[in-house]
């Protein structure tokens, strides 16, 4: 069921009303049940695997616990004990995930994403000062790995974060209601108009390719997360952001970090720095202040970190050649440009005015976008070749579309917390729902069910 | 405390320790110095600085830096 289907919607507005009118006092026990029927209809099998996951970390985080006050052992044997059980359980479902990247098995819709989740929960648990932050309730933890809105494509959520509004309590809201609805507009606005427009032709044009399709990457991932936000609001529940105007970045270290964000805080949060901060590492950083200065010290085991860090992104996406040297050629040049800064900032320096300066801030931006379209290739790579073209007519939309986008995200970008009026969104809303219906791109030859991120 | 100050002037000497207390929330100390600073202060007070530790409120000042460390010496011996 994707969600720019007509069943999706049907099935949401259904939720809505049971939610806020006859279930408002079962209010997540009605999302964990509508989450496992949403996930059902991508395959009956699949609710075995994420079953699977659910139960294995939740036996997983109680033994952890209950390891805590273990009596006649010591804390030294505790820890090892509690690392013993989260590394099993880690090695369990990191494999499953393994097996089905890698073997010629049907991928289950999402696994790559609420497993990374899932596991997330575990390490939190295993680094949790005391027992009270371990969800004691099977179907609460069940709900966390499984809410539908986030489950096939993210964002990649903390269990810390997101208990705070998952568990019901809401009373209808009709400002959040309409965020919601305007943020699913906005998504459907992106997917249907543009992306799914421009996808079967984006290859067509050699010298074009790599930048159309960083257009139809990005409505295709930031409409599907604006769609994932915005349903979650409707319910009164904030799912992290995912992306914060990633065509604004200056670097690629900038790009990282306002690009696929919960991603990359999931990386750096339970790869890079534990990796960085392990004893050999440590080891490592101390023997190199002996022998070859504080600087190498510095910076050699940082980079190990990240080159491991961008090796397991690049798995993540996809066990092909083309995604492993795409996460390496970005570690590679974020290593570089670090290499290159004490000379970024000599220039900086010398050349204070012209570095300030908002022609130059364009370049920056400029010269990232090319950088990252160009790094994309690899990815582009995969797709199959396309003869298609648009007509004049498609060309306008597409324009319209990607100008009307532009627009947008520089207002947004010098009114970072400005709200327009509940008048505003909702003609706005209005607006983007009938521009979905007249120029979407559901017509033959188009495929409007498929979003690119549910296959990593 | 001295010596932690000590420790901090070998990672960052262009930082005023005994003022500051946003290093992490400005940008001040970014990735390689604070692994720099882990290395340092594990094999200083030979204690053990797990992953959970690395939050802006244990690395914003000196201060904090020297309570978790204490903490941290309490807990593990």
């Amino acid at each position: 069921m994707s969600f720019t289907s007509s069943y999706f919607l049907l099935f949401l507005a259904v939720l809505a009303v049971l939610y806020y009118l006859p279930l408002r006092r079962l209010q997540w026990q009605l999302l964990l049940a509508a989450s496992f029927f949403y996930y059902a209809f991508s395959g009956i099998i699949n609710l075995a695997y994420i079953s699977a996951t659910i139960v294995t970390t939740f036996i997983a985080t109680l033994i952890m616990d209950r390891l805590r006050t273990a009596e006649g052992r010591s804390k030294k044997q505790i820890k090892s004990r509690r690392r013993a059980v989260m590394l099993v359980c880690l090695a369990v479902n990191i494999g499953g995930l393994a097996v089905f990247k890698y073997a010629p098995l049907r991928f289950p819709l999402g696994i790559s994403f609420y497993t990374l989740q899932t596991m997330g929960y575990l390490l939190d648990c295993y680094r949790a000062k005391n027992a009270e932050f371990t969800e004691r309730n099977p179907f609460r933890l069940a709900l966390f790995t499984s809410f539908f809105p986030q489950l096939i494509m993210g964002p990649i959520s903390r269990f810390s974060d997101l208990k705070k509004t998952l568990y019901g309590g809401h009373r209808f809201n009709a400002d959040s209601f309409l965020d919601g609805f305007l943020r699913i507009a906005f998504g459907m606005f992106k997917k249907l108009v543009i992306a799914d427009r421009l996808s079967p032709v984006m290859k067509t044009n050699p010298a074009l390719a790599v930048f159309l399709y960083a257009i139809v990457l990005y409505c295709d991932f930031t409409g599907g997360i604006d769609i994932a936000l915005g349903v979650a609001k409707i319910f009164g529940i904030e799912l992290a952001e995912n992306f914060n105007a990633p065509f604004f970045s200056t670097s690629i270290a900038d790009y990282w970090r306002r690009w696929h964000i919960t991603m990359g805080a999931w990386f750096r949060d339970y790869i890079f720095y534990p990796l960085s901060i392990s004893k050999p590492m440590r080891k490592l950083t101390m023997r190199l202040k002996e022998k070859a200065g504080d600087g190498a010290a510095k910076r050699i085991p940082v980079y190990i970190a990240t080159i491991v860090t961008w090796f397991l992104t690049g798995i993540w996406h996809g066990s092909q050649w083309n995604y492993i040297v795409w996460g390496l050629a970005n570690g590679v040049i974020i290593m570089l440009s670090q290499e290159c800064e004490s000379l970024y900032k000599r220039f900086r320096a010398k050349h204070e005015r012209l570095t300030a300066s908002k022609p130059y801030a364009a370049f920056a931006v400029i010269r990232t976008f090319v950088l990252m379209s160009l790094l994309r290739g690899f990815d582009l790579f995969s797709y199959p070749a396309q003869t298609a073209k648009l007509n004049a007519a498609n060309i306008v939309i597409v324009a319209a579309g990607v100008l009307l986008l532009a627009a947008i995200g520089f207002w947004r970008h010098s009114h970072k917390d400005a709200k327009p009026s509940a008048a505003w969104r909702i003609t706005a809303a209005c607006a983007l729902i009938a521009a979905v219906l007249v120029f979407g791109a559901y017509g033959l030859g188009y495929d409007a069910s498929g979003f690119i991120y549910t296959q990593f | 405390m001295e010596k932690l100050i000590e420790i901090l002037n070998n990672v960052r000497d262009d930082v005023d320790y005994e003022t500051c207390d946003t290093l992490i929330d400005d940008g001040i100390y970014v990735s390689f110095d604070i692994i720099s600073l882990v290395a340092a202060l594990c094999e200083e007070y030979d204690v053990e600085i797990g992953a959970e530790e690395l939050i802006p409120e244990n690395f914003n000042s000196a201060k904090a830096l020297y309570e978790m460390v204490q903490r941290l010496i309490e807990e593990q011996n």
